[in-house]
This record gives C-alpha cells, structure tokens and sequence, in this order.
C-alpha cells in the first residue's frame, strides 16, 4: 500500500474514496477488488489493525485513571463526555471538541472519529436488517419522499456484506428484521431466556432475540473469533470483530489496487463544466494546510454523514451554485438520528443460582412492534426497538455496612438487572437541518458546520409510549424496582446521524438518485448516512455498508460500459 | 452502537458536574484545613479505605491495593472541584469526630475504633441524604459517602480487587449463557 509520499506523486486514479470509515473501507475493497486503481483519502492519522490498538491488552488497574477520564478532558469536551463509549481506554480513537468545532443553532452533540477506520473502530456492531415495513413508509404516510429502492433491490447486498463481516446472529423469522447470512447466535443469559418467554406469554408481538452483532462467532477469512472481552471499542487484537482496520482495508490493500493519504481535509469535489461530471477532489495537508488536487474517473464520497455534506455544500461552481447536487435544494436538510433516551431498568429477585461466564459483547433486542401490522397507534407514526442489558451486577453499597461485610457484599453478584434502552425511529422533516457558516472557518479555511435540528412531536409522542410500554412489560415479567427515565438527551447522542443528502426518484426533491450517484454529476456517489431518506429504528451501519457495497457494483459496471 | 446501560457508566463523577452550583453542605461550617493532599496524607487515606474494606483472611485489603495513592490522584486529577473541596473538608471533619469521639487522633485508633466511628459517619450521610430532597442547597454528595466511594472503586478496578475479592479473566475465550452460582462464588470483576 502506497502511504503519503508515493502517492503524493500520482495524481490520477480510476476511483477516489473520501474517508475510511465503515462505508468508504466498503467502497475501497470493492473498487480495488475489481481492479480499479483507488486512492483513499482520510483526514486523520493512519491506525494499523492491532499495531494501534494501544490500550487492547490493558487490565483495569493498568490504566493510570482506572479507565475514569479525568476532569481536565471533561471539561475541555462537553459534548464529547456525554458520549457514552469515550474513556480513558478509548479516548485515542475520539475527535475533541476544539479540535473540530461547529455551531448548534439547537442542541446537537456531534461525536466523531478521525482516523484510519473512523468510527468503525469503537462502533456498537448491532446489525438487523432493514424490511419493506422501512422502506415504503414515507411512500404509504406522506413523509418527506419515497425511498427509491425496495427491500429486494438490497437483501443480495445485505448478503454480500454480512457473509464478509461475520455477522453473529439467530434465524427468528421476523419479517421487520429479516434473517441474514448468520455465524452461530450467542447464548442468551437466563433473565434474559425469562424475559423472553414472558413475552411470549403476555404479548403475541413481542420477540427478544439475541442481537445480531458484528462479532465473530466462529473464525472467519482469518479473523477471530471473538475472544469475549467485550473490550471491542479499543480495537481488537484478535480481529474478533468487524472494523475497516481489520478487514476491508487489508482486502482492498491485499489487491495492490489501494493508495491511502492520511492528514488530508476535502475542501471540495471539483466540477467539470465542460464535461458535466466531477473530475476530482481538493484536498487540504492537514499538517501544512497545502492545498492538492487529485483526479479519477470515480468518487464516492464516504466521509460520514455531516463531514459528506459539507463538502457537498462546500463544493460551487456555476453549475451547482448553492453546493454539489443541489438542484432541489435539500442538501443539508432532513438530518435524522435515533431516540435512545428512553430507559427502563427492573430488577428480578430469583435464578439466584444461575451465573454467565464471559462477557459477551452484544445484548438482546426487542424488534419494533408499534404500528406493525393490525397494530396502529394514534399519537405517532413508525416505531422503536429496545435494546435490552441483561446482567447479574456485583452487591451494591446500601450504606449500612462497613469493613468485611461490606467486602463480602461487593465481591458477589446480586439480584439480576435489566435496562431496555429505546431505539426510536426520527421522522425526516426538513427543518432539520446543517448549513455553511458564512464568516467562521476551521483551522484549515473550511466553513463551520452550523447545526439546526431538534426531536419532534412525533419523537416525543413515542417517548411516553417507550417508558410506558418497557416499564409494563418488565413488571409483567415479574421485575421489581422498575425506574423509567427520560434522559431528554439533544439529538446526535444516538451517533446515527444520517440523512441530508437524500436518495429519491427525482432530482426536484433528492439529492442522490436510487443508485447513490449525484442527479447532475453521476459519477460521484454518495453512500454513507447522508444519502438515507429515512432511518427506521434499526442500527444503520449494516444497511450502509449494503448500499456502498451494490453502489460500487454498479458504478464498475458503469464504468465498463463508458456510461459514467 | 450500542447502549448497554449508559445509566450505569454515568458515574459519580458526571454526576458532580451536574450539581456543580448546587451550594455547599450544611455541615460545612469550618474552613478546610487542606487545599490539597500530602505525603502524609496518604497513610491517613489507606487506614480510611482499609476501615472500609479491610485485609480479611481471603485477600488483601484496600491498603494493599495501594488505595491512598489512587484516592490522591482521583481528588487530584479526577474529582469535580466541588468534590474534591467535600473531600479534603472531609477529611478534616473526619478527623474532628474522632477527637470528639475518642479524644484521640484517627490514625491512633485501634480497627474497632475507626470501624464503630464510621458507622457513626455513616449514620450522619445517611440522615443527610434523606434530607436532601428537601433541601435544594444540599445537593451535594456526603464526604463520607464520597470516601467509601473511592475506596470501592479503587479497590475493586486493583489487581488484588479485581483477581482476589472477585474473579477476573482476561481473555476469558468462550461465553456461557448459564452457569451454576452458589453463594459465597465470587462476582465477575468486569462486565
């Protein structure tokens, strides 16, 4: 793999991939794997699989602060701290908040990660399939536009992907959540093999499967498996999950197709007026804010969601005055994430006598079952999930002991406990929005980012039938100490900011058209979070990754045809 | 990415961000005699945390654990400042209770003494927290509540903690949904 200087001295390649995170790892592999010369451009540091994974073999107690991040980088990061996965042990992987700042018009906590791999190094790993019930709703309510694409034109990319990602998992046969291509399920622990069959008993639409996770079960093209750390968000040293840095950057660096250039901002996708097509990209030396160009004959544009549009904002020229693919006007418009503010905790007095071994790194996950089928509810349209945390936590201090009672207390586990977090569908509206600052610029010359979105009614609505709904379905399972809690975190929190540079069937209200290319400059194609017209409740990353992964497909054959 | 129990990562520490504003304690009343910790200090903080979780004939306690040198770098380096303030006044009004209380220094005291006046401590942050509500200027978190935080926290993240009182594993290479627990087993170090 060239690095920097070598390819420094090449400027034109078939294909550029701007970012290595999830979906551009997914598009490098399958450009280089058929036999385009691709050049990836990434803005931050190079991390090699499991060479960069400083703190992967680090016990508790080897951490300086026991893994507590201390109060000076609290409070030089507000937004960051409230990311729930930023500790001492992943810190390294997190973007700080000066380092990258942007405007909230409304509240909007904006987590990112710079770096070879971006955010595919500590992401959260569920992957459930998305179902037509996702795909037609804005069609069949009237919200925003209809996707341009159905469940079919996706399930053989869904398999495509999921047979190279390993994808641990169990076939339920739930048609909101298709079954894939799957290693062996994990086991479920026995509050949650209760929970489950209570369900079954009280409820005929309510199933908790063990989540489909990223995770290898079972070794897979020379990775893993899972070694059951749970210590995933370092980066894993056995390649016991799914990241660019441990699998699709290699299989594309293993084709001798891929040139990488690290530190390397994209100002802008230059436009061709003469050929009416892109022809490259401006790009920034992070370390000396030199500017560069390089060119190919193909672009995708994977620099994550927020990062995606701006440069498409970014990117003028006459033909796209108000930024690339902007002919509708919605570029920066209906941004979307999810609602995990909902929490519903109970405890469970009895299998005293059962215990887990390992840390298993995946939980279990309530599909949607609200406006599914006959069920229809009135005061919000689509759905949520729960995601469930099954544990037998160690005896808490109840501050009546001290000394060896209190030690004892604490070396043994309790009562069993379970969290469902809600995983809420965000309707796309189109004031929620990102627009360019007009006077205030990074360190490298680019606009901020100005941020304007806000949950809605629909998400509030949904909000009082989450903790309604969690907290009556554990006390029919018999929990006690039920607590609900609304965390009424700001939107971006979820970490699945998505949409804003949506597909759709007509250039008058999209941005991309059904195959991810860019109405008006069909050889740049757009397949991160940005291109989604709606969310559903299911964790997205799978469903980009199956986007980018039938976009390539199709822009190679494009290509072969001479018609991109 | 996943949300297992976010609730339960937001530790005492955010927590103190928070209720930053939220006035000083009551109790409170006399100036603190320290602005930051010594060497000397750090004998005083491992006989609090081995008070709290003592050497017992299985394992090792919080001295051992080295809990006075871990209790510094929390107030230090890791503490909000409103609680880090608590804990050095803390440590003061500590120290005044058991002169009041045995008419000799804390580090003097024998283990049944120290024990029997931290019941009493305990007993006062008890009361002081079931008060709380009422009062919004006392938000605060207990000084001796903060104490037996650190100690638990600290002890149970050592190596003594973590492999001796409960069972570690570091690659533990397999999971097992069910496995049978009797009392006494001990809990899993991390989850």
């Amino acid at each position: 793999m060239n690095i920097n200087g070598s390819a420094a001295a090449e400027i034109s390649y078939d294909a550029i991939v701007i970012g290595s995170g999830i979906t551009g790892g997914w598009a490098a592999k399958e450009l280089c794997e058929k036999g385009l010369k691709t050049l990836m451009i990434e803005r931050g540091r190079m991390i090699e699989h499991i060479k960069d994974y400083p703190t992967a073999n680090l016990n508790p107690w080897e951490f300086k602060h026991r893994n507590i991040l201390p109060l000076k980088d609290r409070e030089a990061n507000p937004i960051l701290s409230r990311c729930y996965a930023y500790e001492e042990s992943t810190a390294l992987f997190f973007v700080k908040d000066a380092d990258h700042p942007y405007i909230q018009k409304r509240p909007f906590d904006w987590i990112k990660g710079y770096q070879v791999g971006g955010k595919s190094i500590m992401w959260g790993r569920w992957t459930q399939r998305w179902s037509d019930l996702d795909f037609e709703a804005n069609a069949k309510e009237g919200i925003a536009v209809d996707w341009p694409i159905r469940y079919n034109d996706l399930a053989p990319w869904y398999s495509y992907v999921e047979r190279f990602v390993g994808i641990s998992g169990n076939k339920d046969g739930l048609p909101q959540i298709p079954d894939g291509e799957f290693l062996p399920p994990m086991d479920m622990n026995c509050i949650e093999t209760h929970l489950k069959k209570s369900l079954a008993s009280n409820y005929s639409d309510r199933h908790l499967i063990i989540s489909r996770t990223a995770n290898l079960s079972q070794a897979l093209l020379g990775r893993g498996p899972c070694q059951y750390r749970n210590l995933c968000f370092r980066g894993c040293p056995f390649g016991g999950y799914f990241s660019s840095n441990s699998t699709t950057i290699p299989a594309a660096e293993k084709t001798g197709n891929l040139s990488l250039i690290t530190n390397s901002v994209v100002h802008s996708i230059i436009y061709d007026e003469t050929t009416q097509k892109a022809k490259g990209v401006r790009v920034i030396d992070a370390l000396t804010n030199e500017t560069k160009e390089y060119f190919a004959k193909v672009i995708f544009l994977n620099a994550g969601t927020l990062n995606s549009t701006l440069i498409l904002l970014n990117s003028k020229s006459s033909r796209f005055p108000n930024g690339m693919g902007n002919d509708s006007g919605e570029l920066g418009h209906n941004l979307m994430d999810h609602n995990y503010n909902g929490r519903i905790s109970g405890e469970f007095k009895g299998y005293e006598d059962q215990y887990y071994e390992g840390r298993r790194p995946t939980g279990t996950y309530l599909p949607r079952f609200r406006n599914l089928g006959s069920e229809k509810q009135v005061d919000f349209l689509r759905g949520y999930a729960f995601a469930c945390s099954a544990s037998r936590p160690t005896g808490k201090d109840k501050g009546v002991e001290i000394g060896t009672a209190l030690k004892e207390t604490l070396s043994e586990p309790d009562l069993w406990k379970v969290t469902l977090v809600s995983m809420g569908e965000c309707l796309p509206t189109h004031h929620n929005k990102v627009t360019l600052s007009k006077d205030k610029v990074d360190k490298w010359g680019m606009p901020l980012l100005e941020i304007d979105a806000a949950f809605g009614d629909n998400e509030h609505n949904m909000m009082n039938d989450i903790l309604k709904s969690g907290a009556e379905m554990l006390d029919k399972a018999g929990f006690i100490n039920i607590k609900t809690t609304d965390t009424g975190n700001a939107m971006g929190l979820g970490i699945h900011e998505m949409g804003t540079a949506r597909m759709g069937r007509s250039a008058k209200t999209s941005v991309l058209n059904g195959n991810n290319q860019i109405w008006g400059a069909e050889n740049v194609f757009v397949t991160d979070g940005s291109c989604m017209t709606s969310g559903a409740c299911q964790n997205p990353s799978l469903t980009y990754m199956a986007l980018t992964a039938r976009a390539a497909s199709f822009a190679v054959e494009e290509l072969k045809k001479n018609t991109l | 990415m996943k949300r297992r129990d976010a609730i339960k990562k937001i530790t005492i520490f955010t927590g103190g961000v928070i209720f930053l504003s939220a006035g000083i304690m009551p109790s409170c009343t006399k100036s603190a005699s320290r602005d930051q910790l010594s060497e000397e200090d750090i004998v005083l903080l491992d006989q609090i945390g081995e008070t709290i979780i003592p050497e017992t004939d299985k394992c090792g306690g919080a001295k051992a654990a080295k809990i006075g040198i871990y209790m510094r770098l929390m107030v230090d380096e890791c503490l909000t400042k409103e609680d880090r303030r608590i804990f050095l006044e803390g440590l003061t009004l500590m120290e005044n209770s058991a002169m009041e209380q045995f008419k000799d220094n804390f580090l003097k005291l024998n283990p049944a003494q120290k024990k029997k006046l931290f019941l009493n401590l305990q007993t006062q942050a008890e009361t002081y927290n079931k008060n709380k509500g009422n009062n919004l200027a006392s938000n605060s978190i207990h000084y001796f509540d903060l104490f037996k935080k650190l100690t638990v926290d600290g002890y149970f993240t050592s190596e003594i903690g973590a492999t001796k009182a409960r069972r570690y594993q570091a690659v533990p290479g397999k999971y097992k949904g069910c496995i049978s627990y009797k009392k006494g087993d001990k809990a899993w170090a991390t989850s």
